[in-house]
């Protein structure tokens, strides 16, 4: 069954891609800058397990563990030595924009330089015999990564929604001036996105680590990849984005029934050339009427 | 209660606000007024600490709350409403409410003010389920001072408050600022253009030109001072 096969690999791919956009999603809704060193920050994570894991032999769940909380700090690193005193001099996004190109290319090469050039795998789940479910093939370890990234999004949702941290969170990506003035901390608030959004980066990173291979130009091909899931989505919006996300998943596999595989990053440029043009806010994205 | 002594502010190399001193007592609703550009906003912002102060302070209770962050003045009993009917847009009613209070930490307490709150704005509680930026401007505007008594404020500074309001609103506003100020036990400093209405309400005035504190007074004598008539022709702009 080629539908179904593909609807799963829609799915794997749609999971990695959510955690990607909603991270970024999360730093765009606390910044409202576009943070496109995003991918970048999600490839140290591939890396920071690898070493952790498979230089230093540390037991793999705590190497994931230790990974997450470095690309969280990495993430916050960032944002403090470059983006915030970019932004305390009234920088537009523009140059935000620019400097995230930068962090980019800066941390890919870095990992080059480390790492060496050569990919690198992690070995930890042994590539299984996938089982067969509809007539579609998925292995324990793609169940594993749809299970993790659909937890993560869950509890993620439910933080920003239901706790008091998430609606100040809300409040400042809604109007950052009027929650200066409520006395909302709204630094405070962008540390926490960037420290939050980049550790979903990271299980990112890890969860590709896992089914496929690292390598330092990874988070390009990541980011591209988050970056068209949320804004099809609609980048303020945190369900938006996992929507989004999905959906380019599915897209792109669905679009491999007719074309060759090598047009599968065509496919998600060209859905997101339909939004900008079509639906810029994005699915959920809200288009606030104008009412006097 | 408030207490600005010889400020000085303005916004970085632009001086807007001269030498200006002027004391609020308690329980009061006193408005600023004055021409365009006169530096109203530019006051009430500077009690606020959202202005760049050059030099002079200001006195909350006695105490000097000159460089206070706006999170501080919260606590300290000090709300600010700002131009425009702002509400967190993209978010509910109710959430909008409570974010006035964030800082509250007691449950119970929180849930109280917004009944006291929905008391106070009956049509805020029957729509505390929608998006703010549906609600009407007038409704948007009860919002925003619904949030704002959320903290509970003792000192309440509003700007503009009936900026676009359509006549019939604008006196509604004003007879709920009327009522806030007994209901909540909250002494208000308001800039206003609507003069007229407004100087049948409240308690005192005080007239900004050019940066100047050049009159204050009780509205009931200011209203046919020769100096108000020169403000309502506009002598001034």
């Amino acid at each position: 069954m080629i539908f179904n096969q593909l609807l799963i690999n829609g799915i794997i791919a749609g999971s990695i891609y959510a955690l990607v956009a909603s991270g970024f999603s999360l730093i765009y809704s606390a910044t409202r800058f576009v943070h496109f060193a995003h991918g970048a920050i999600a490839a140290t994570g591939a890396y920071f397990v690898y070493t952790f894991f498979s230089m230093f032999g540390l037991n793999f769940y705590l190497s994931s563990f230790l990974a997450i909380i470095c690309t969280a700090l990495v993430g916050v690193f960032f944002f403090a030595i470059i983006y915030r005193p970019l932004q305390k001099k009234k920088s537009s996004n523009a140059i935000l924009l620019i400097a995230g190109l930068g962090i980019m290319i800066l941390v890919e090469n870095l990992l080059l330089l480390m790492y060496g050039a050569d990919v690198k795998t992690l070995n930890f789940i042994e590539v299984a015999q996938g089982k067969e479910i509809f007539g579609a093939i998925i292995t324990p370890l793609q169940m594993f990564i749809v299970l993790i990234s659909v937890i993560l999004l869950v509890v993620l949702q439910l933080f920003v929604k239901k706790t008091k941290f998430g609606k100040k969170m809300l409040a400042v990506a809604d109007n950052p001036e009027l929650a200066d003035i409520t006395g909302i901390n709204a630094k405070q608030i962008q540390y926490a996105g960037f420290a939050i959004g980049s550790a979903l980066a990271g299980v990112a990173g890890i969860l590709i680590g896992l089914e496929q291979n690292i390598e330092p130009v990874m988070g390009t091909q990541l980011i591209v990849k988050g970056f068209t899931g949320a804004v099809i989505g609609g980048a303020s919006s945190l369900p938006g984005s996992i929507l989004g996300s999905y959906l380019l998943g599915l897209t792109e596999n669905f679009g491999i029934w007719w074309l060759p595989s090598g047009y599968k990053d065509a496919i998600a440029f060209v859905l997101l050339l339909i939004f900008l043009l079509v639906r810029p806010q994005g699915i959920l994205g809200i288009n606030k009427g104008v009412r006097q | 209660m408030l207490e600005i002594k010889n400020l000085n502010a303005g916004y970085g190399e632009i001086k807007v606000i001269k030498d200006v001193s002027l004391t609020l007592q308690n329980g009061s609703v006193s408005v600023l007024m004055g021409p365009n550009g006169a530096g109203k906003s530019t006051l009430l912002k500077s009690v606020f600490n959202i202005t760049d102060i050059d030099s002079g302070k200001v006195f909350f209770e006695e105490e000097d709350i000159t460089r206070l962050p706006a999170h501080a003045l919260l606590e300290k009993g000090i709300a600010f409403v700002s131009q425009g009917r702002v509400n967190f847009s993209t978010l509910s009613v109710e959430d909008n409410l409570r974010l006035g209070a964030h800082h509250v930490q007691d449950k119970a307490e929180v849930d109280s003010r917004l009944e006291q709150v929905y008391k106070q704005f009956p049509i805020l509680k029957d729509r505390r389920k929608e998006y703010a930026f549906s609600l009407s401007g007038g409704q948007q505007q009860m919002l925003a001072i619904g949030r704002a008594l959320m903290s509970k404020p003792r000192l309440l500074l509003m700007d503009e408050p009936s900026l676009g309001l359509a006549p019939k609103l604008v006196k509604e506003v004003f007879k709920k600022i009327i009522e806030i100020r007994d209901n909540f036990d909250a002494t208000i400093l308001i800039v206003e253009h609507n003069l007229k209405s407004l100087m049948d309400v409240a308690d005192h005035g005080y007239i900004l030109v050019q940066g100047e504190l050049v009159a204050q007074d009780t509205c009931s004598k200011l209203k046919n001072s020769p100096i108000m008539k020169k403000v309502f022709v506009g002598a001034f702009d």
